[in-house]
């Protein structure tokens, strides 16, 4: 394919030696195929090792490679380079460890509290297919960050689990071998859980598959009493 | 005294909703009775005459509240989004609670005013 020179600026910041964060712009050759994160990659290799930034399987299945694409949340190694200038961020409402890289502690530390696994009615609670077609959406998650980060509450409110933690609370929910059910909902009815949600809609937005984390928390509400 | 939590959020959740989609309907009841029914330019009898009858008093009584109870209810929902410590929220909810019932008796009593 054909190459030509993008232009892209990329979000700088070292909170051990920068006081304030500043876009680095730079010129990369590339085809119109490659992918954002074909560039950075690009950048740290021939232009500035120094550029930090999280990427493993480079197929939008490892969820390391969120991060503000374009104007909107995204996987760098699902977006395409856009003819003109490309312009990248870290990800929102979580500290900078160094430029694109975030400390997601929060992110875990809520994905944690909704107690993201399966607990068995019986050892021989088996899964129907129709129940695994009800869950299918919801599996898809790869916990890349996107939603947390584009949600409003999650960085106001401390104690709001996000919409990421809803939709694995939803994937459980929606089991028919679990038996935490009345648990789970105790943990997110207060006033701080899933009615704290205004329903921006901004998760819907950023999911990158696209599983709609807004519908989930509006099914867990309905399952509170 | 006064509660810190509310017992069932779903529910506080339920009459947001449901007190915006009454206050949808009295607005469009309001405008379509206002601009389409009563003889325009507007005077103070008229007014007069619209709640000196029991029907249309009762209907703004229940207008004005549920302007108040949605309005103060959705305030604390914005002024609550930052989890604020507790000192903060009593106060707060004494503050809402007294504006919301302020309100509610300068409204009512003007309501009455005009009616009589
Ligand atoms: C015209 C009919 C109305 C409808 C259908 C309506 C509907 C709603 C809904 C669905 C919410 C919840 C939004 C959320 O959870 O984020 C809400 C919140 C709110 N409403 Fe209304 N509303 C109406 C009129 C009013 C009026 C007249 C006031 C002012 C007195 C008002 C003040 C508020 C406030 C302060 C909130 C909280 C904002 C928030 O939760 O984000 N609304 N309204
Ligand atoms: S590198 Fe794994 S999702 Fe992008």
């Amino acid at each position: 394919m054909k190459e030509k020179i993008y232009k892209i600026a990329v979000f700088r910041f070292d909170p051990l030696k920068d006081t304030a964060h500043r876009f680095d712009h730079y010129t990369v050759p590339a085809s119109k195929a490659n992918t954002v994160l074909d560039a950075l990659i690009y950048i740290r290799d021939y232009i500035d090792g120094t550029l930090a930034f999280r990427a493993s399987c480079r197929q939008g299945r490892c969820g390391s490679c969120a991060m503000h694409i374009n104007g909107r949340y995204g996987l760098a190694c699902e977006v395409r380079l856009v003819p003109g200038q490309n312009r990248v961020r870290p990800l929102g409402q979580m500290p900078i460890i160094k430029d694109l890289m975030v400390d997601m502690e929060r992110f875990w530390e809520k994905y944690e509290a909704v107690k993201p696994y399966l607990v068995r009615k019986s050892n021989e609670a088996a899964q129907t297919y129709a129940n695994r077609r009800k869950i299918e959406k919801t599996v898809d998650c790869i916990l890349c960050g996107a939603c947390f980060s584009a949600c409003m509450m999650t960085g106001v409110n401390s104690g709001f689990h996000g919409p990421a933690a809803f939709v694995v609370m939803n994937r459980f929910l929606l089991d028919d071998r679990d038996a935490l059910r009345d648990q789970r909902l105790e943990i997110v009815k207060g006033e701080n859980g899933v009615f704290r949600c205004h329903s921006m809609y901004n998760c819907n937005e950023a999911c990158p598959k696209n599983i709609k984390p807004a519908e989930n928390i509006l099914e867990i509400k309905k399952n509170i009493d | 005294m006064l509660r810190l939590h509310y017992h069932n959020e779903k529910l506080r959740w339920i009459f947001q909703r449901v007190t915006g989609l009454q206050l949808l309907l009295c607005a469009g009841i309001h405008i379509w009775v206002f601009f389409f029914i009563l003889e325009r330019p507007l005077s103070y009898e008229t007014i007069h005459a619209v709640l000196s009858h029991p029907v249309w008093l009762v209907f703004y009584s229940v207008f004005l509240f549920l302007g108040i109870y949605h309005g103060f209810s959705g305030l604390w929902t914005v002024l609550t989004d930052r989890n604020p410590s507790n000192t903060v929220k009593r106060t707060l909810k004494i503050i809402l609670i007294s504006l919301g019932a302020i309100f509610m008796v300068l409204g009512e009593w003007n309501l009455i005013m005009l009616s009589v």
